[in-house]
């Protein structure tokens, strides 16, 4: 049957685009997420965020 | 540079909430939540979700590690990063990051090498990143300051928690189904099997229509012989019965009544035997130790080898119908069994 061999092969092809869609997706939100939440961390952050670093030199 | 912290500290945060989205779709690998989902996208579309996944994963705990080198602030050397205890500077915390890290890179490394591993060193290995998450969510909250303006950054290794404790408690709760009973396990439907095992065994040898007058019973043949539901593998030919009254086996029908019924055209829905013992038939006469030996008369059997089927037992008809043989053996298109992991 060649129209269903043909159906599955788009398929798979199909499925296959998912994967890379979703991969490429996800990681462009990760990096979303990365900036943000950088900017969350620069917005609250205080001298007692970071790390052996006194309070003259953080300001 | 300050801001180079802040940065590492978001990509770490970043890389364990992906832990915790690859943990938990390895976690509900194979449950009926993928099987769900898998409506709409495919087993090996998770798989290589997780896989990928996963590989970014790693990518973004290698930039977390590399600007945590890169931030002078922070007295770390690349070692102290991977061997656990050897820094000075808040050791604890720095140890938990170098063994997750350590785990990941395991977990990592032996799914690259997977085809030259035996499956189950590579699940050994594999098994461990049950233990490298909740040492990267320890890493994350013993560095994380309580008395800083950041506490709110807490809340992304609790979310990442829930994903896998949600994960984890649902695929233990697929787990937990009772499992089939052993009749319901086969390939055949088993009250098919149990009528071709009374084919089979000779005890269903004859049907007879006793209604043959009602509107909805199929017409006699000539001859008196009544009528018998054709099967395509002819197994009913050798027992049609020559007379209604002498039949030693007689059936009732339930058809449709009336017209041109599937009844009248000689397709009878279901068929009731019952048995008369005592009547003689051309098929007694000719296996004389099939199933016209009565109940009571146990003793006068003959006597049958060892393998020789038993025709008056159909215990196993229900549960075991996968070893019968013949042409009588029906394979009933059952959905496959789920495979266990």
């Amino acid at each position: 049957m060649p129209g269903r061999r043909t159906a599955k092969a788009a398929q798979h092809e199909q499925n296959k685009r998912t994967i890379v869609e979703l991969t490429a997706w996800i990681t462009v939100a990760a990096a979303v997420l990365v900036v943000a939440l950088h900017a969350g961390i620069s917005a609250s952050s205080t001298a007692a965020d970071v790390p052996r670093v006194t309070t003259a030199e953080y300001r | 540079m300050i801001e180079l912290w802040n940065v590492s500290r978001a990509l770490g945060l970043v890389a364990l909430l992906l832990l915790g989205v690859v943990l938990a779709l390895g976690a509900l690998h194979n449950t009926s939540l993928t099987r769900v989902l898998g409506q709409a996208l495919p087993r090996f579309v998770l798989v290589a979700l997780h896989r990928n996944l996963a590989l970014i994963t790693v990518v973004f705990v290698l930039l977390h590690v590399v600007t945590v080198l890169v931030t002078p602030y922070l007295p770390l050397r690349w070692y102290h990063l991977v061997v656990p205890f050897t820094a000075s500077f808040n050791p604890w915390p720095v140890a938990l990051g170098a063994v997750s890290l350590d785990l990941l890179l395991a977990v990592v490394i032996s799914s690259s090498l997977r085809k030259y591993l035996s499956k189950r060193a590579w699940l050994v290995v594999h098994w461990t990143s049950y233990v490298c998450f909740p040492v990267a969510v320890a890493h994350a909250v013993a560095n994380a300051s309580f008395r800083g303006g950041t506490w709110w950054t807490l809340l992304v290794p609790l979310v990442a928690t829930g994903l896998v404790v949600a994960a984890l408690l649902y695929r233990r709760a697929a787990r937990r189904h009772p499992a089939l009973p052993l009749a319901e396990r086969g390939r055949t439907d088993p009250a098919e099997a149990k009528r071709a095992a009374d084919t089979a065994t000779g005890s269903q040898p004859v049907v007879r229509v006793d209604d043959a007058e009602a509107p909805g019973a199929p017409a006699p043949r000539e001859g008196g012989a009544s009528e018998v539901p054709e099967r395509a593998d002819g197994a009913n030919a050798p027992f049609a019965a020559p007379d209604a009254a002498n039949a030693p086996f007689a059936a009732s029908a339930s058809g449709a009544a009336g017209g041109d019924t599937p009844a009248r055209r000689g397709v009878l829905r279901e068929l009731k035997v019952v048995a008369r013992p005592g009547t003689e038939t051309p098929t007694d006469r000719a296996a004389p130790a099939a199933a016209e030996v009565p109940m009571s008369r146990a003793a006068d059997r003959p006597r049958r080898s060892r393998h020789a089927a038993d025709p008056d037992d159909d215990a196993g008809a229900d549960a075991q119908t996968d070893t019968m043989a013949g042409p009588e053996a029906p394979t009933v298109a059952l959905p496959p069994r789920p495979r266990r992991r």
